[in-house]
């Protein structure tokens, strides 16, 4: 009795929640709900703030066909966690053109929450976020896999991207002729 | 104590007198503490800033100093064409160059945006915590608090740059405040004798620097202009196009005086690099390079926040129509030196270049995450690496091949080996530079003795000015302005086609540099192969 109680608690929350409209209902390709709500997804995505702008907004779930769930879940927890301090993404993209955006460090929690993300979490995120518009997200994941390329050889590079070298020998040589400042240290 | 100068070779980290010495050194003992060494020492020039070329030198090694003016660029600006070379000269004191293309005729026939009366928007004053590139120390608005006068605000209002300078010389006419004339002490015997034509420039700078020094000495900054005609034209002027840009209008050099209380102590304490009399030699340089064959006025205005810091820049007119934007006013701060190395990106569609076939780019295996990007991360995750790491990558595949020569140049030599010996290292700069097809989008030198690479320095300025941001096409501006109107779009979906070269703007007939133009990743591997 009381979980059916607690379940059309939550129920009757979420219809109040939409009666207000401060969530967006998104739906992952698996067919996966998640709640973000309004203000924070609008803040933090180009792509979601023009759907809400435009009324493109579904209240059963809008379609994220491209997002998987697991990818999902990470932008809604991004969102959800950290809105508050984050500029708005429609700042942003008003000065996008100039790149004026002074681009902060990652912080501290957003270091943790790309650090904690498998290697296949960490590009479905990119995706995901690429996929939304959410600049900063991007910057944040972005900035992750440049850290883990940052001072490796190529072949150290390769190794842990899975980047297959398709270059014949040849080119190599050449490649490693013509850049060899780069590269004398290794 | 040159000896001692030429030794260091990394500009951080610096152990800090006190933190809390003063506001500025309190900012920048933050972003030392938070930030990896490429943070404080920023210099960066928008891709969208059209025709902008900046070269940074960052002489003392202490990193380039930033005013904390807050930068709103309005994007209707996007179409504006923006013509000038600035240079960054970093001596303790920045030195600032700014060089506008100046066109009476457009600008008469330019018409004010919102009516003649109306004066531009009024900088707010900018607070000094929590920005980046903290260096300055005050305000515009301070400075006419502490001297009570409104040159600043005043030189804001002033619609165009002649009429600033007009401004500036009646004030330092008038006599300023007891820095200024210690400062105008030091320069003006110097100035005066390049009025009677004697070699230009390199005079008029050389005082600056003294100036700088002594202003930083007593902890203040001043304000002050010298004014020179040029008339005379050289030859070597006439076989450096730049040069012969840089010689058709008025010119501008604001020289950042203020110095930084942590400096001042650290050289006191003979602990920190000093303004060296040594280094002073090669201080004249850029004016001896933007100097013979000047036509126009020139101003050097030693000043601790450049009047313009925080004005909007207004658009008049259409860039592509025969009222070209101008005049306006622009805030170089927000390009120099308040960006972290990290956000040096290339400037997201639609004004990056073009990508068109990057989603279709061969996929090794389901595994291999990285390269089925999209070319617009590969370039952002490229972007912020240093330029070594970046080159590394051409040679993890072909598909990573021409990532970093489609991306906007960013280049530290200080992200170069800092054991390395100076000429290999300008050598280095010298292939990166010549091997990176453009737009270059920071270019930052420190640390290299011009005048001992002084025959590099010419052949980089040429590659700077050729090779700059450039300006988006109309069709670009077309679609750009779509996506301002709609934020709907999604980023995915925003491509561009690539802007003209700079050289095409500035010699506005023939675009040499065609070829340059960006094409899509794929295509570029294949003729790579060839």
């Amino acid at each position: 009795m009381e979980v059916d109680k607690g379940k059309g608690e939550a129920e009757e929350t979420r219809k109040v929640a939409e009666a207000d409209r401060d969530t967006v209902t998104l739906k992952s390709s698996d067919g996966k709900l998640f709640e973000v709500s309004k203000e924070a997804a609008a803040r933090l995505s180009t792509v979601l703030a023009g759907m809400i702008a435009g009324g493109s907004i579904d209240d059963n779930g809008t379609d994220l066909k491209q997002i998987g769930s697991e990818a999902l879940e990470n932008v809604v927890d991004y969102c959800n966690k950290h809105a508050n301090s984050i500029p708005s993404a429609a700042l942003i993209s008003s000065s996008i053109s100039f790149n004026t955006a002074p681009f902060k460090e990652p912080e501290e929690w957003e270091r943790k929450f790309v650090d904690r993300l498998s290697h296949d979490a960490l590009f479905d995120l990119v995706e995901a976020a690429n996929f939304l518009g959410m600049e900063r997200l991007l910057d944040v994941t972005c900035h992750k896999i440049s850290e883990m390329m940052k001072g490796k050889s190529p072949d150290q590079i390769r190794e842990v991207f899975n980047i297959k070298n398709d270059y014949t020998k040849e080119e190599l040589e050449e490649i490693r002729q013509e850049l060899a400042w780069a590269f004398y240290d290794d | 104590m040159p000896g001692g100068y030429r030794r260091r070779q990394q500009p951080v980290p610096l152990p800090l007198p006190s933190p809390t010495s003063s506001k500025s050194g309190e900012h920048l003992h933050m972003l030392r503490q938070q930030a990896p060494p490429p943070f404080f020492d920023t210099l960066s020039v928008s891709g969208n800033i059209l025709s902008t070329v900046v070269i940074a030198i960052d002489l003392d090694g202490l990193g380039l100093a930033a005013d904390p003016a807050v930068t709103e660029i309005d994007a209707e600006q996007g179409g504006c064409i923006i013509p000038q070379v600035v240079i960054v000269l970093d001596f303790q004191l920045v030195i600032r160059v700014r060089r506008e293309r100046f066109s009476p005729r457009v600008a008469s026939l330019a018409p004010a945006p919102d009516g003649e009366d109306r004066p531009p928007p009024r900088p707010p004053a900018p607070p000094l915590d929590g920005r980046f590139g903290g260096l300055a120390i005050s305000t515009p608005e301070e400075e006419d608090a502490a001297s009570g006068t409104n040159l600043h605000r005043d030189i804001g209002a002033a619609r165009s740059t002649t009429t600033r300078w007009k401004m500036i010389r009646n004030q330092r006419r008038e006599g300023g405040t007891k820095d200024e004339m210690n400062m105008s002490s030091h320069v003006e015997g110097k100035v005066e004798r390049t009025k009677d034509g004697g070699p230009q420039g390199s005079p008029a700078m050389r005082p600056s620097f003294r100036g700088a020094d002594r202003g930083g000495e007593h902890g203040g900054g001043t304000d002050l202009a010298v004014e020179s005609e040029e008339k005379t034209r050289s030859k070597e002027s006439r076989r450096m196009g730049i040069r012969r840009r840089l010689a058709a209008g008025p010119l501008a050099i604001y020289a950042r005086t203020a110095r930084p209380a942590w400096a001042v102590g650290r050289q006191r304490a003979g602990t920190g690099p000093a303004i060296l009399p040594g280094r002073a030699r090669g201080g004249p340089w850029p004016a001896r390079w933007l100097g013979p064959g000047r036509q126009g006025p020139a101003a050097v205005v030693p000043c601790r926040a450049v009047p313009w810091a925080g004005l909007k820049p207004r658009a008049v007119g259409r860039a592509d129509g025969p009222r070209a934007a101008w005049p306006y006013t622009m805030d170089f701060e927000a390009f120099l030196g308040r960006r972290p190395l990290a956000c040096l990106l290339p400037p997201p569609s639609p004004w990056t270049l073009s990508a068109a076939d990057s989603g279709e780019v061969v996929v090794d295996d389901g595994v291999d995450r990285i390269s089925a990007l999209p070319d617009d991360l590969c370039r952002r995750i490229v972007s912020r690496l240093p330029i070594k790491d970046v080159v590394r990558t051409t040679a993890l595949s072909t598909r990573w091949r021409h990532v970093w020569h489609s991306t906007p140049l960013v280049l530290y030599n200080s992200h170069l080996d800092p054991g390395d010996p100076a000429t290999r290292a300008v050598a280095a700069v010298n292939r990166v530079l010549e091997g990176h097809p453009g737009p270059f989008h920071t270019v930052h030198l420190a640390l290299i003795f011009f005048d001992e690479h002084e025959r590099e320095l010419g052949q980089w300025s040429r590659l700077l000015a050729d090779r700059g941001p450039r300006r988006p096409s109309p069709e670009t501006k077309k679609r750009s302005s779509r996506l301002r109107n709609s934020r709907a779009i999604p980023r995915l979906e925003t491509r561009s086609s690539p802007p003209p070269s700079l050289t095409t703007l500035l010699k506005e007939r023939k675009p040499v540099h065609g070829h340059m133009q960006q094409r899509p990743i794929q295509r570029r591997a294949q003729t790579g192969k060839e």
